[in-house]
């Protein structure tokens, strides 16, 4: 079965052909280019199953690496074009063909009828391959290749109704707001690598020989914390992090496809992605991680806020990737390896369900707000039942698969807790909080979208089986995948282990001191396990047990919010509802209603309106305006540059054809008597400069 | 003295080339002149055979002052493929003109003569004539649109800002020469080095001597003249002006530098760093706000040179590996700017003729019109801007290279500098991209006619970008040599 990880390179190069191929010829074919994409992501899909099944069954999977070793420049330094396959590639190449699949299909009916549908087709697969050339890369450089390719097919696509202005906006929003974090990477890449040059290695950007070196303390600690926090500035960026979080609501500007593929499931979770390749690094240093985990906490608490106030259903997903987002990331900071790619597992299969489902929702209604929703259910009962299916596993519904990787977050951050540090506190309590949050702004969509009247001006109707069926199987997945990694999972087959690769498994935290604490084994697979059995150390992870603790405040915090929303969404739009509760609040049952009322004044009603409004002000007036500041002052910059230095101190030149004598002689004399003598000031200037540092430095 | 002839065959057939032009020239009448191209194509390309019968071969002249190796030519063949492609994209540009065709191809070949020199040049005054042999007639060519203002002004602050620049580097070689009594490049570093200390009149000589080269790339504060130049010039003269006179700039700093100076790097290496930065910088901050492409293209060249300047800022006296990593780097990325540099000028003359403007505006709807030209100048911006797969992405590869050959904190803050200008510099690449795919032609606006010739060049240039950007080791074996320290 050696011969299935070989292939891995056929998955990412596959859908680099459709894409070309889609672009050449898709328009002649009957299916426009569609039937292209769609068939190579279905032999990209079966083999992605081939190979994860085999990494799965080994338990914990040997990273399988193949590089073709290139010196193109030469000088002992090698650049690889190499593929590295382990559990981690595996599981990444699941969710990303699935859920690329779901879109493609999905597409063939949402997108019908666009003037640009090949091209719509030919960059849905060029995303995808580039994703996949992220995911298999060996080294940092290749990965950064992907990165970057991710980010333009992110760009075109979030600007693929570009007549609009506000689109190109929203598009070059992104772009600006990525590629500043994008510079961050690339330097953090750098200096990592140099660190790892002085090693002696020929292969500096080799990840496997970067987790090494990092473990065997031959990389310094400065190199460490720089390379890590600037690597994950570009995350911060990417993954929508606060405060660089302001392009993807923006980003919503782009098909609801587009928005299900590469805002929800996939590219915003590319820099998780990355942070959990380069683990062991980051592990290296308590800093980092503390960085990292606060950064997680504020997106995940202060993200879920902003969802509450939105009418656009698109947005209060969006904000609601920023949240889970933040989960994730946090997780990583809390030493929750195995908690962070489990929760970007299960969300890449609940959140493309919902945005393909209010995609859904959208194609009927002809319109993104829910106040132009409801009374949804009856009409589109497959759109509905698969909607709610996603929104129990966001809220973290018991036995949902996103209860249990959820679970694992908040576990994660309790055991870190108990090896003495804050972080570990504040993301299980914080996180705790905002399941309540993420609970309350799910039960008013679901509330606002399905229940009561059809305030719509269309006769709604469900959408066809293209659409309906990449939902069901998503709402499949959005259960199922979390049973990977649960409390009835087995000991040895299970999303710990496969994703588990030897690095992550073997490393221990140097700041921890594993004799004092009885703690400090990174993740647990099989080995571990085997090693805590003598008693040495304590298990910072392992298949899950039942928290009954847990689960009871998770079940009480996801009924209250549910209770709540019902109280004020469950009849019809939020502008009457109020009024109505609280009139019934005051005449019917004082204490009940009064508690309602409470509730609802001091802190729903302060929440919403007064901290989740200052969120959102904050977050696009403030930091938009830094952004727009930062742009401004660049150009200012820029622009006074050019006006003073070349323009005004040295030109002043002939700039303009004109036809009269008198003009023509007035310049002439300028070109003779006045500019070129400030040209040559310059340069003299320049020299003496030169002349007289050097004579006195020495 | 015996003369090895074949040592300078190939500047030899260049010579006859262009007295052959200028006696056609003057023999031949009406549209028959344009046959005068075709002379000098063809001794062009006698030039570049009896420079390839020279590779793998060790040979000096003239007393050890000429020498001929495989860095030279490289060098050589690289200034003779350009002049070659500038033929190419000429030819319709000065045919249909009213210009006198016979003169520009005797100057343009002329120059040409002087940077096929340069690489050889291992003596003061032998760098000394190349330098105004690629000058003089470019000041000329420069002011060649007779009747335009333009064209005028161009020459004008070409010349002036060119002899002042020279006459301070001459000043600085006279000083060299009277600390060293030589002005063979290999005796100056050895009697530099006997000398101990450097005294500072001997550094305030080196500085003058850089300035001179320090115009010729157009760094920073010496670049002044090259936007208005390049704007004003006929668009192939600035084509040569940006990609080959620049690239003999810096196969005579080269030389100077790691020959002559290598004693002292201490002291200029610190000082090539800090102009790399400013220079590429402010070259590419002002490029921002261009709407002119030729000035875009212009501002962009001088961010160029800044990031070509940046090996210089790596090398240290007497650290062989470093200093011959810096020399390919700097190697590699003209080669590959050679490449991409006179692409985008070949696809702007062929704009040009369309409407006679180059505003970025003009490039409206290219793609629709004529998709192959706009895909070409996608290719050549982005490689200009160094994202894959082309060659402009291992031309900036080849230089963190060099910086990562021995890491020091003056080369990380380098590398620093060039991760933030590409970043930058992406911007208006970009922009111009956009504007070709996005943004739709004005009505009634006719298909680019570029001609054979053009779309040949074009075409054998894009095919090299992505080629190398593929297979950059087509090149880089012939770059990782260390012929330049042989002398």
């Amino acid at each position: 079965m050696e011969s299935l990880l070989e292939l891995a390179w056929v998955v990412t190069l596959l859908p680099l052909l459709s894409a070309a191929a889609i672009a050449a010829f898709g328009k002649q074919l009957p299916g426009k280019g569609s039937e292209l994409g769609i068939a190579a992501l279905a032999i990209t899909w079966l083999l992605s199953i081939g190979i994860a099944w085999q990494t799965f069954s080994a338990g914990t999977p040997e990273p399988f690496e193949r590089a073709f070793e290139w010196s193109p420049l030469g000088g002992g330094f090698i650049f690889e074009l190499g593929m590295l396959v382990d559990g981690l590639t595996a599981m990444m190449f699941l969710l990303v063909t699935t859920v690329s699949l779901m879109v493609h299909i999905y597409s063939r009916e949402y997108m019908k009828g666009e003037p640009r549908f090949t091209y719509f087709y030919a960059m849905l697969s060029l995303f995808t391959f580039s994703m996949l050339l992220l995911v298999i890369a060996n080294n940092t450089l290749l990965a950064v290749v992907g990165w970057e390719l991710v980010g333009l097919c992110s760009f075109l696509l979030i600007g693929f109704y570009w007549e609009d202005k506000s689109n190109q906006d929203a598009a070059n929003k992104a772009f600006l707001t990525t590629k500043f974090g994008d510079v961050g990477l690339i330097v953090g890449v750098i200096v990592l690598s140099a660190g790892m040059f002085g090693t002696g290695t020929s292969t500096p950007f080799n990840i496997q020989e970067t987790n090494a070196a990092a473990m065997a303390g031959e990389l310094s600690t400065g190199t460490i914390v720089l390379g890590m926090l600037l690597i994950f500035l570009g995350c911060v960026s990417k993954s929508g992090q606060m405060p660089l979080h302001v392009w993807l609501p923006d980003a919503m500007a782009g098909p609801t496809p587009v928005s299900a593929l590469i805002h929800a499931a996939t590219m915003v979770t590319a820099g998780i992605f990355l942070l959990a390749r380069l683990f062991p690094v980051l592990a290296q240093s308590a800093t980092v991680m503390a960085v990292i985990a606060i950064v997680g906490v504020i997106t995940l608490f202060f993200g879920g806020l902003l969802a509450l106030v939105q009418d656009d259903l698109k947005k209060v997903l969006a904000y609601s990737t920023v949240s889970q987002l933040g989960y994730m990331i946090a997780a990583i900071g809390v030493g929750g390896y195995t908690a962070s790619i489990f929760h970007l597992f299960t969300h890449g299969f609940f959140k493309a369900l919902l945005f393909l489902g209010a995609g859904s929702l959208i194609h009927a209604v002809h319109s993104n707000n829910m106040s132009d929703m409801g009374g949804m259910r009856k009409p589109m009962p497959h759109t509905f039942w698969t909607f709610i299916i996603g929104s129990l596993a966001l809220a973290g519904f018991p036995l949902t698969a996103g209860f249990f990787s959820k679970d694992e977050i908040l576990i994660a951050g309790d055991l870190w807790a108990g090896q003495g540090f804050m972080t570990g506190n504040l993301v299980y309590w914080v996180g705790l909080a905002a399941a309540f949050v993420t609970t309350f702004y799910m039960a008013r969509a679901c509330f606002l979208v399905f229940a009561g009247e059809n305030r719509s001006h269309h006769a709604p109707h469900e959408s066809g089986p293209q659409m309906v069926a990449p939902l069901m199987l998503l709402a499949v997945l959005s259960i199922a995948s979390g049973y990977l990694l649960s409390p009835f999972s087995s000991q040895e087959f299970n999303f710990e282990n496969w994703t588990a690769t030897p690095f992550v498994e073997d490393a221990t935290y140097p700041f921890i001191d594993a004799e004092a604490s009885g703690g400090g084994v990174l993740a647990a697979g099989g080995q571990s396990i085997m090693a805590a059995a003598d008693g040495e150390f304590t298990i910072l992870h392992g298949v899950p047990t039942w928290h009954f603790d847990l689960l009871a405040i998770v079940l009480v915090v996801f009924a209250a919010a549910v209770f709540l929303a019902y109280r004020f969404y469950g009849k019809g739009l939020p502008e009457r509802d109020p009024t109505l509760n609280m009139g019934a609040a005051t005449t019917v049952l004082v204490n009940k209603y009064g508690f309602d009322a409470f509730g609802y004044r001091y802190i729903v009603v302060p929440v919403r309106d007064t901290l989740a409004k200052w969120a959102t002000w904050s977050s696009n007036v403030v930091i938009d305006g830094m952004v727009a500041g930062a742009g401004r002052a660049t150009k200012n910059a820029a622009f006074a540059t050019y006006r003073v230095l070349d323009q005004r101190v040295i030109d002043g030149g002939v700039n303009g054809a004109a036809f009269s004598a008198a003009w023509w002689s007035d310049r002439l004399k300028r070109i003779q008597s006045g500019d070129v003598q400030r040209y040559a000031g310059a340069l003299v200037a320049g020299t003496i400069v030169l002349v007289l540092a050097i004579a006195a430095v020495r | 003295m015996l003369i090895d002839w074949l040592a300078i065959a190939p500047e030899i057939a260049l010579t006859v080339t262009a007295l052959l032009v200028l006696l056609a020239d003057l023999n031949l009448r009406g549209q028959a002149k344009q046959l005068v191209a075709g002379v000098a194509a063809v001794g062009t390309v006698v030039a570049l055979v009896f420079t390839l019968i020279l590779w793998g071969d060790e040979r000096s002249t003239f007393g050890g002052t000429f020498v001929v190796n495989e860095y030279a030519v490289v060098f050589k063949v690289l200034f003779l493929g350009s002049l070659l492609a500038i033929l190419g994209i000429s030819w319709r540009f000065f045919a249909e003109g009213r210009y006198f065709q016979g003169e520009y191809y005797f100057l343009l070949l002329t120059s040409f003569i002087g940077m096929i020199i340069m690489p050889s040049a291992r003596d003061l005054l032998l760098l000394f004539v190349a330098l105004e042999t690629v000058s003089i007639p470019a000041f000329i060519m420069a002011g060649m649109r007779k009747r335009s203002l333009y064209s005028s002004e161009a020459a004008m602050k070409f010349f002036l800002i060119g002899v002042l620049s020279v006459a301070l580097m001459l000043f600085g070689m006279s000083i060299v020469y009277g600390f060293t009594g030589t002005t063979y490049l290999p005796d100056i570093a050895a009697s530099i080095a006997a000398l101990g200390t450097v005294d500072p009149l001997l550094a305030a000589a080196i500085m003058l001597v850089i300035v001179g080269f320090g115009f010729k790339i157009s760094a920073v504060p010496f670049h002044f003249w090259a936007p208005d130049t390049y704007s004003g010039s006929p668009l192939p003269v600035a084509a040569m002006l940006a990609v080959a006179s620049k690239a003999a700039g810096f196969a005579g700093l080269l030389a100077i530098a790691f020959i002559a100076f290598e004693p002292v790097a201490e002291l200029w290496a610190p000082v090539l760093g800090v102009i790399a930065i400013v220079t590429m910088t402010l070259g590419n901050l002002v490029a921002l706000q261009q709407r002119d492409l030729i000035r875009l293209l212009a501002y962009s060249s001088v961010a160029q040179a800044g990031y070509m300047l940046i090996p210089f800022g790596l090398a240290r006296s007497g650290a062989a590996q470093v200093n011959d990593a810096a020399v390919q780097a700097v190697l590699f990325y003209l080669i590959a700017y050679a490449v991409m540099n006179i692409g985008a000028f070949g696809v702007a003359i062929a704009v040009h003729r369309r409407t006679g403007m180059r505003s970025i505006s003009d490039y409206a709807g290219l793609a629709s019109k004529s998709p192959l030209m706009a895909m070409a100048m996608t290719t050549f911006l982005l490689s200009l801007g160094g994202a894959p797969p082309t060659v402009g992405l291992w031309a900036k590869f080849a230089i963190v290279q060099a910086a990562l050959t021995d890491v020091t904190g003056f080369a990380i803050l380098l590398m620093v500098f060039l991760v933030i200008n590409s970043v930058i510099a992406f911007f208006y690449y970009l922009k111009v991209v956009k504007t070709m795919w996005m943004d739709s032609a004005p009505e009634g606006l006719p298909a680019l006619q570029p001609g054979f010739n053009l779309s040949l060049v074009v075409f054998v240039l894009l095919v090299g970008t992505v080629l190398l950007g593929v297979l950059p080791g087509l090149v880089s074996d012939a770059t990782s040599l260390t012929g330049l320290a042989v002398g």
